[in-house]
């Protein structure tokens, strides 16, 4: 044997055909390899894979199915292009090995007469199917390094990314309302421009870590707060497009609930008048995201600034009005909802009444002249006052009881909430001759002392904390008496809002004009309702400067 | 459907790795005999030429 070994007319034939079968074995695996990923490659599409995630995690009430996008490559695609390229090894050896196989193991076993052929011919085939498995073996080791580095790279990176918007939502307390169906949820769907297709959840993962790809080939942002400003929101649930930023910025939702005639929707307008006074003296823009806002606003306001009296709401009017505080970025949304005083009357049946359940701050519209002992000292339910007041017939303490009641039957820890209790139509009483508290306290004990005492004690039990207010619904200067923005910035306020809640702190802000584009008036520092102090009107210091 | 961009480029790095590994394995074993058949060839002319004691 090794005298044939020194022969080189023995070695270098066999290390020919050895040579020979191994090329035989890379391109057995090349073949393979290029049919797996580039002529016949089993591409994970977004639909697949959403059908292989729901099968190993099925969809429960109120969740999503994952977002039709595709994959990353080291999450699901390395894996079908493994287990292709291994078929088709497979495949190809089988073909090499079929003929050989049957001539010599089944039809034609007289071959083996001539031994050294068929072992020749075997071992060449033997030779060339190890390099081709080899070769696979190399392949798969490459894609399994590969896409382990990618996963301890991706991993931790889209979990920091997720922690970080986590933080940021919390902080900036971001949320997405729907002002349809009144759907709250911590982020948007977010609809790809190209397509439509909504995505649910664009929170870094497995589908990108700061881009996904949508199933249309269209790349999205990731995370909600980029998310926002590029594509269009829209509601998870009934699909209704929202306001730009929806799920990225600071979202307030404040129901105004009340009896039929207390006067909310008025105070939904003048509150927003004087909220835009106020923030236009902050140097803060108020806009209007979506048309129909931008309509009820403007008509609104020419209500209020005209002082013409305001229509009955009907009762199949949804009055979900949205502005935006600010511009850009650190802008915030700021829900107003109000319905008819009638499904107050039922608070715990409709689901129109829904926006109660979400609101972070609510305002009780209390009309007055509701009240029995008012009345009488009006002379009666009769008198000139009272009629032309138009007031509420029922009984203000039954709308709160069945606004109360619904919050509790669905669970809301309205203990965590806060109240503004605004006893509306002021400038009527004050017309009428009566006298009238200021600040939270004193407001308080008046109602008390008018026989509301079962209304402010539930109302300090029911809420963390609660506030009165004495409000005017009219074109009121901020920071005057019967403010009707007072209540509406004290919630703000509380939820983290740039608006100051004293309307005076906003004075050396830059365009502390009205929005009209002239000078505030001159303004005395009423703290109505504010602070929970007694108010005490401190003249102008800059008015008695001048006189 | 069309591959995504992003995996032909996951592909294409996975396939250029493994064509460099190959190819220097199979260089490597290639090469092996050609090179021992030089060494054993070149051993004995450079005796012959006294190559190994040039430098005593």
């Amino acid at each position: 044997m090794s005298r044939y070994l020194q022969d080189y007319h023995f070695t270098y034939a066999v290390a020919i055909v050895i040579g020979c079968a191994a090329a035989l074995g890379v391109a057995l695996f090349a073949v393979a390899l290029a049919r797996a990923l580039a002529a016949d490659p089993d591409l994970v599409v977004p639909l697949a894979e959403q059908a292989e995630q729901v099968k190993a995690r099925p969809v429960g009430p109120g969740e999503f199915a994952p977002d039709l996008a595709w994959p990353f490559y080291p999450f699901r695609q390395s894996r079908a292009d493994l287990e292709r390229v291994r078929r088709n090894v497979a495949e190809n050896n089988a073909a090499v090995w079929r003929r050989p196989a049957r001539w010599f193991f089944h039809d034609a076993v007289g071959w083996w007469i001539l031994f050294p052929i068929p072992a020749a011919i075997i071992s060449f085939l033997f030779l060339a199917s190890v390099v081709s498995w080899l070769c696979f073996a190399v392949y798969a080791l490459v894609s399994t390094i590969c896409t382990a580095a990618s996963l301890a790279l991706l991993v931790p990176a889209a979990a920091l990314l997720r922690t970080a918007e986590r933080t940021r939502r919390s902080r900036v307390r971001t949320e997405a309302a729907c002002v349809r169906c009144f759907h709250v949820t911590p982020w948007a769907a977010y609809q790809c421009p190209a397509c439509g297709h909504p995505h649910h959840d664009v929170r870094p993962g497995r589908l990108g870590l700061f881009v996904r790809r949508c199933e249309c080939g269209t790349h999205l942002p990731t995370r909600a707060s980029r998310a926002a400003w590029r594509v269009t929101p829209a509601c998870k649930r009934c699909g209704a497009p929202m306001a730009p930023g929806s799920g990225a910025v600071r979202d307030i939702r404040v129901p105004v609930f009340g009896d039929i005639s207390a006067g909310k929707t008025r105070f939904l307008y003048a509150s927003l008048n004087g909220i835009m006074v106020t923030a236009g003296r902050a140097g803060l823009e108020v806009t209007f995201p979506d048309e129909p806002s931008s309509e009820q606003a403007e008509f609104g306001l020419g209500v209020i600034r005209a002082r013409r009296e305001t229509a009955k709401t009907s009762t199949n009017t949804q009055v979900a009005l949205t502005f935006r505080l600010g511009s850009g970025r650190r802008s915030e949304l700021v829900h107003l909802f109000d319905a008819a005083g009638e499904h107050f009357r039922a608070a715990r049946r409709p689901d129109v009444l829904r926006f109660l359940d979400d609101g972070q701050g609510l305002v009780y519209i209390l009309d007055p002249f509701s009240i029995e002992a008012i009345r009488k000292q009006l002379g009666g339910a009769d008198a000139p006052a009272v009629r032309a007041a138009r007031a509420a017939a029922g009984d203000p303490q039954l709308t709160y009881d069945e606004v109360a009641s619904r919050l509790r039957d669905a669970g809301v820890p309205a203990s965590r909430g806060k109240l503004a209790v605004v006893v509306s139509k002021a400038d009527l009483l004050r017309s009428a001759g009566l006298d009238l508290p200021a600040g939270s306290e004193a407001t308080a004990q008046w109602l008390w002392d008018l026989g509301m005492h079962n209304l402010v004690m539930a109302a300090r039990r029911d809420f963390a904390e609660v506030r009165f207010f004495v409000i005017a619904s009219q074109a009121i200067s901020p920071g005057d008496p019967d403010d009707p923005g007072a209540p509406l910035r004290w919630l703000l306020r509380v939820h983290g809002s740039r608006l100051p809640a004293d309307p005076a702190d906003a004075d050396g802000a830059p365009g502390a004009e009205t929005p009209a584009g002239r000078p505030g008036p001159s303004r005395s520092r009423s703290r109505s309702g504010s602070g929970g102090r007694h108010a005490r009107v401190v003249p102008d210091e800059r008015a008695e400067a001048r006189s | 459907m069309r591959t995504p961009p992003h995996v032909a480029a996951y592909r294409s790095v996975i396939v250029t790795i493994t064509f460099l590994i190959l190819l220097s394995a199979g260089l490597g074993l290639a090469g092996y005999g050609p090179l021992a058949t030089l060494h054993r060839t070149a051993g004995p002319v450079s005796h012959d030429l006294h190559l190994d004691r040039i430098s005593g």
